[in-house]
């Protein structure tokens, strides 16, 4: 165990021969203001705005709250109606086929509805049974059902 | 302005009316605040991290002081918040000297000794031999054991300030204390001084 004595023999002895500081550059002091100079602009106009910005954000704390709360309704309500729109519009829509395709289906739909309408001898010869419920027959209805 | 352009008045402003007079943007208040810390500053500088870049590391305990004047709650302590952040900056060139292994301390001790001899040359062979001893019997210490000796010892800040400035409880700064002078106690009764 050491004594406060011997201690502060040890301490006197290191501040007696504590090694020499070298000597600062002559312009240190120059250049240590110079850097200040050039954060000084930055740091106290930082520090200026954020006081500013305190109070001013303390004034104005309730507007910004409700002028948050309507900002999110009215996103949200924008959101939500672009959502309906969108869903609801998309069964309705059409493919958009090419103008030639367009022709083609057209021509077919009237070729086909015209065999339906007027058929050629040779069809009703061949396939009358697949067409016998398009026609109408009042003979036919008017007969009385038989139990054959 | 404090309306006190003498050094003589200025000695007797306190650090808290010259921290004042630097968050109004006055820098000459902050030359003043320079001139009265700087020795310190790089005498503590140089005891921790050695001679490299003294002077850049200097700056940037002064760089820094300046922006985090704002951020001073207390300014009574301006100077424990100083040796703070010379600490501060010392450990981070500490670090980045370790990741470079760019400290070779028996160079620098060279470079020390002969810019000692060439300064003054009246100092005498013992006196240099001595301060070699006590900078590598500093050196030998760990940096968190040096830093106490260094700001106790040295810089004769009071234990409960160290404890401030390095986060520490009084009571592990009492015994890094201990430790750290036994320690270099013994380096230097090993090397032959009798005087102690």
């Amino acid at each position: 165990m050491n004594n406060p004595s011997s201690d502060q023999e040890l301490v006197n002895f290191l501040k007696r021969h504590r090694p020499n500081i070298p000597e600062s550059e002559p312009d240190l002091e120059q250049k240590i203001l110079a850097a200040i100079e050039s954060n000084q602009a930055s740091v106290f106009h930082e520090s200026h705005r954020k006081k500013t910005r305190l109070s001013a954000s303390a004034k104005s704390d309730d507007r910004l709250k409700i002028s948050s709360v309507s900002k999110w309704a009215l996103s949200s309500a924008i959101a939500a109606s672009l959502l309906v729109f969108w869903s609801g519009y998309r069964p309705f829509e059409t493919a958009q086929l090419p103008d030639e395709e367009t022709a083609k289906l057209e021509a077919f739909l009237v070729t086909n509805w015209e065999g339906v309408l007027h058929d050629s001898p040779q069809e009703s010869m061949t396939d009358r049974s697949q067409t016998d419920w398009l026609t109408f027959s009042p003979g036919a209805d008017n007969e009385p059902p038989t139990n054959k | 302005m404090l309306g006190v352009p003498a050094n003589v008045l200025i000695d007797d402003c306190s650090d808290s009316d010259l921290v004042a007079q630097c968050l109004k943007g006055d820098r000459t208040c902050f030359r003043y605040l320079y001139q009265r810390y700087q020795h310190k500053v790089r005498s503590t500088l140089y005891q921790l991290c050695g001679p490299s870049l003294l002077d850049d590391l200097a700056q940037e305990v002064f760089l820094r002081v300046w922006k985090g004047l704002p951020k001073l709650k207390h300014q009574e302590n301006f100077s424990t918040w100083l040796y703070r952040i010379t600490w501060n900056v010392a450990s981070d060139q500490r670090q980045a000297f370790a990741k470079q292994h760019f400290f070779d301390s028996q160079l620098k001790n060279q470079e020390v000794m002969d810019r000692v001899i060439l300064k003054d040359n009246t100092s005498d062979l013992m006196q240099l031999h001595y301060q070699d001893l006590v900078q590598r019997g500093l050196e030998q210490l760990s940096f968190e054991h040096r830093s106490v000796l260094v700001l106790h010892d040295l810089e004769d800040i009071p234990q409960k300030e160290v404890a401030q400035i390095l986060g520490l409880p009084t009571g592990t700064v009492k015994s890094r204390v201990f430790y750290a002078r036994n320690a270099v106690r013994q380096f230097l009764q090993k090397e032959g001084v009798r005087e102690l």
